[in-house]
Formats: C-alpha cells, sequence, structure tokens
C-alpha cells in the first residue's frame, strides 16, 4: 500500500526533474490513445443512443413529456457518462496489458536488469506511461463525450422528433464550458491512476505464468474500485462548484 | 482512420462468429448427466461468488452515491427533487446497476477464469483430460459457464441492494432528504417491468462475461505470452459487447414492454 504512494511519488519526481524522453512518451501515446480510440468510439456510441432512451422512458413515465430530454442528456453525458464508460474500458484495455507487461518483466527478471544497470525502473517505466496515460484519457474522455453527444442527438431527433438546432439550443443553456473543463480534470486524474496501479501490481507480481495472471486480475480489479471511489469524490467535490 | 475502425469491426465481426460456435458447443453437452456436473457447478459458483462479493458490494455502494449527486444536481434546477429516489432507484434498476456489476465480473471473475483455462490449455492439460476419456467442456466450460450465469444474477440482487441504500444514506447525510420522502417517488417510476428488465439485462450480461471469458481461455495459444494476450482481449471484448447488449436489450425491452402493455388493455394498435 505504502508502495503505491511510493511509485506516485517517484513518478511525481521525475515528472520535474527529468529525464523526460518525449519519444518514448510519445511512443505509449500512440499505444494507448490510437490503439483504443476505435473501441472507445464504438462503445461510446452505442452507450449514447442507450442514454437517451431510458431518459426518455422516464421521463415519459414520470411527467409525460420529454421535452426534458437535452438538458437531463446534456448534463449527465458531460459530468458523468461520457466519462465514466472510456475510463472503465481504459482500466480493462490499458490497465490489463501494462500489469501484465510489467509482470512479464519482472518475472523474467528483466526489471532487476534494469536494477543492475543503474536505471530506475519507476523513471524507465512508470513514468512515460503516467505522462502519456494522463494525455491519452483526458484526449479520450473529450473525445468519448463528443461523440456520445453527437449519438444522443441522433437518436432524439431521429426517434422523438427534435430539431437539431433546438436540441443544441438547449443544451447550451444547461451545459458550460466548466462542466467540460471538470470532465478534463476527470479524465487526467483517471489517466494518473491506471498506470501506476498496474506498475504496482506488475512490480510486485510473482514468479511464474499463474503470478502474472493474478497481477493483471488484481490491477483491473483495483482500479477499477479506485476509478469508482475517486469518481464518487471528484463528483461530490465538483457538485459544490457547479 | 476509417481504415482502422473497419479492421477493428471485422474484428469484432469474427469473435462475435466463435463465440456464438462455441456457445452451440457448450449447449451441445446439454445431456450430460447432472450428477457429476451439480457437485463441480456448486464449487464454481461458491468460488466466484465469494470472490467478487466484497467488490460488488463496495462499488455498489459507491455507484449509488455518485448517482445521487449527479441526479440531485440536475434536478434541482427544475425544482423537482421530490422525484430524486424514484429516478435514481429506477436509473440503477434498469440500467447503471446490472452494466457496472457486469463490468466488475469481467474484470474480476472473468479474468480469472481465461487465465485459468489459458494456462490450463498452454500447458496442456486439456489434453490430458481429453486423453483421460473426458469431455473438457463437461469438466471445466460448463460449470464456471452456469456458475457465472449464477453469480450474475445473485450478484446483482445484493449490489442493487447495496447500491439503493447508499444513495439512501448519501441522499440522507448530503442533501437531508428523509428516506421515507425518498422512497415515496419510487413506485412511480419503478414496477414489474424495471425489476424484470434489470434481471434480463442482467442474465444477458452473465451470459457474455461467461462466454467470451470461456472461449478466450479456451482457445488460447501461444505460451504464457498467449494468456496475457488472452486475458487481455477477454477484458476488452466482455466490455465491449455489453456495451453492445445493453442498447440492444433496451431497445427490445421497450418494445416488448409496449406489445404487452397493448396486449393486457385490449386492442394491439399495430
Amino acid at each position: 500500500m505504502i508502495a503505491v504512494f511510493h511509485i506516485f511519488a517517484k513518478t511525481l519526481m521525475t515528472c520535474i526533474k527529468g529525464p523526460h524522453r518525449p519519444r518514448e512518451i510519445l511512443n505509449h501515446m500512440y499505444l494507448m490513445g490510437i490503439g483504443s480510440l476505435p473501441i472507445i468510439l464504438v462503445a461510446t456510441a452505442f452507450a449514447g443512443m442507450v442514454f437517451t432512451l431510458e431518459i426518455a422512458f422516464h421521463m415519459d413515465t414520470a411527467l409525460h413529456t420529454v421535452e426534458m430530454i437535452p438538458g437531463f442528456t446534456g448534463q449527465f453525458v458531460l459530468r458523468e457518462l461520457g466519462i465514466a464508460i472510456p475510463a472503465l474500458l481504459l482500466v480493462a484495455k490499458v490497465g490489463a496489458s501494462t500489469a501484465a507487461e510489467v509482470g512479464t518483466m519482472k518475472v523474467t527478471e528483466q526489471i532487476d536488469a534494469l536494477r543492475l544497470l543503474q536505471i530506475d525502473p519507476i523513471e524507465y517505466l512508470v513514468y512515460p506511461r503516467f505522462v502519456a496515460s494522463i494525455i491519452a484519457v483526458a484526449s479520450l474522455t473529450i473525445i468519448s463525450i463528443f461523440v456520445t453527444l453527437v449519438c444522443a442527438i441522433s437518436v432524439a431527433v431521429l426517434k422523438y422528433n427534435f430539431g437539431f438546432l433546438e436540441y443544441l439550443n438547449s443544451l447550451t443553456q444547461f451545459v458550460s464550458d466548466k462542466d467540460l473543463l471538470c470532465a478534463l480534470v476527470k479524465g487526467m486524474v483517471f489517466g494518473a491512476v491506471i498506470p501506476i496501479i498496474s506498475c504496482y501490481y506488475g512490480f510486485y507480481c510473482k514468479a511464474g505464468a499463474e503470478g502474472v495472471g493474478n497481477a493483471t486480475t488484481n490491477s483491473v480489479v483495483t482500479s477499477t474500485i479506485l476509478v469508482i471511489v475517486l469518481d464518487f469524490l471528484l463528483t461530490f467535490a465538483f457538485s459544490m462548484i457547479l | 482512420m476509417t481504415r482502422a475502425v473497419w479492421c477493428e469491426m471485422l474484428k469484432i465481426i469474427n469473435e462475435i462468429g466463435g463465440i456464438t460456435l462455441f456457445i452451440l458447443e457448450v449447449l451441445k453437452t446439454w445431456k450430460c448427466s447432472l450428477s457429476k456436473t451439480f457437485p463441480l457447478i456448486l464449487e464454481q459458483i461458491s468460488l466466484v461468488g465469494f470472490r467478487s462479493l466484497t467488490t460488488v458490494l463496495f462499488s455498489g455502494f459507491f455507484v449509488g452515491a455518485i448517482l445521487v449527486i449527479q441526479f440531485q444536481l440536475m434536478l434541482s434546477q427544475y425544482d423537482a427533487t421530490s422525484l430524486l429516489g424514484g429516478l435514481n432507484t429506477s436509473a440503477t434498476i434498469r440500467e447503471i446497476g446490472p452494466l457496472i456489476i457486469s463490468f466488475l465480473l469481467a474484470g474480476k471473475v472473468g479474468a480469472y477464469t481465461a487465465a485459468e483455462l489459458g494456462t490450463m490449455r498452454v500447458t496442456e492439460q486439456i489434453d490430458a483430460i481429453r486423453c483421460l476419456g473426458t469431455n473438457p467442456m463437461e469438466y471445466l466450460i460448463v460449470p464456471r459457464f452456469v456458475a457465472i450465469v449464477v453469480c450474475s444474477l445473485l450478484l446483482l440482487v445484493f449490489g442493487l441492494m447495496v447500491g439503493i441504500i447508499g444513495s439512501m444514506l448519501i441522499a440522507s447525510i448530503l442533501y437531508n432528504i428523509n428516506t421515507l420522502q425518498y422512497l415515496q417517488s419510487v413506485p412511480r417510476f419503478t414496477d414489474v417491468w424495471s425489476i424484470t428488465g434489470g434481471i434480463f439485462k442482467s442474465f444477458v450480461y452473465g451470459i457474455i462475461v461467461a462466454s467470451v471469458c470461456t472461449y478466450k481461455g479456451y482457445n488460447t495459444s501461444g505460451g504464457a505470452k498467449g494468456v496475457g494476450i488472452a486475458v487481455t482481449q477477454s477484458a476488452i471484448y466482455t466490455n465491449l459487447f455489453i456495451v453492445f447488449a445493453n442498447s440492444f436489450t433496451s431497445f427490445l425491452l421497450e418494445s416488448f414492454q409496449r406489445f404487452f402493455t397493448a396486449l393486457t388493455s385490449g386492442g394491439i394498435a399495430l
């Protein structure tokens, strides 16, 4: 448990004093960002469609009107749905592959080899992933919010006869750039959680193929729970500001 | 970019085909002797259930709490905070509860199952089982498959209870909404249909988690690295298929409900 904070603190220290190795960071950003983009696009598109349906159903049963769809959908997508769904998907995809990669390095004694060469494994392995993941997850959050909203709007236009401009007009009344900023902050926090937790489980992985499997599973579960808990805390903090 | 999306789509379609064939193969073992598989199924249920119970309870509580804050923020703009309890309970039962619980199940149980079966495949234990005249489908796959589906339903019940209790607690602590007041608007939103819908969704997601993870684990190849790839892919594909299934089941349930209410209220308006 303390080791997690140790890894986190050391990564932050490396952020300040370097070595920064921008090429490595770009490489990881490509792997995480572009590699997860297709899956995020497909998944969030479906989520947006369902959400409009659900909100319309609830509004219809409770208030017998669907006029509140734009405001409700916009706010929920910008504050929760467009952020949580890609974060949970990325925990499964990026977190699992990072834990498996670092765990395999540990098991095959590559990390000990790094130490022998006087290279700090946290600086060398965690730091580039940390920076890359913060940038990649934050950008993917913005992209997924956009995609979710577009799909929500198209379902509302096609199924519930909203005008496109009418929808946008009522959307702007309920959603401001503050929401987008909060979404960005949430995305960055979730992006920071994923590599720290998965590298921790990778570093402390037990020997053998089973150890790697356990490390992967544990890292996915822990990051999922941590993302949910942090989401709660951040939501609460932002609810004071908004 | 379009090419990448297209390639991804083709890969997904390929996976869906493989998984469908796998499910058919699992269904073929239907007439296997129940007395042999039943103890195995019970063992797996206890393993799967206890392994994920704490995780489900913990995150169910926080999901309920998040929803309460979000809905309170939105509803206070419309001066409709009296609807908070109903809206929140209904959203938890119909949508968010099954989704989050199956995500967790995929991460915890699914990944473990894929890793276990994958290691067995790579170390040729599955071939050894076949050599001994036992059908690995009956001995390994069916118990895990049934256990994951049953556990997804059982865990749904616990998760929903904790989620609803958590949202009531947070509502009363943060927003001074009395529990009775909170529960007052629940019947307006929640009926038999919501509960049926939630259970149906959870059942479908359970089948997805079970089939994808056992399929990926059973068809692992390429040593220890192959096991890692199988685990990662099973986690991704389960989450992806769950999101797909979410939209399809929502459409399906909505149209079915409309059809059924039309049927019971007299004439069917086609």
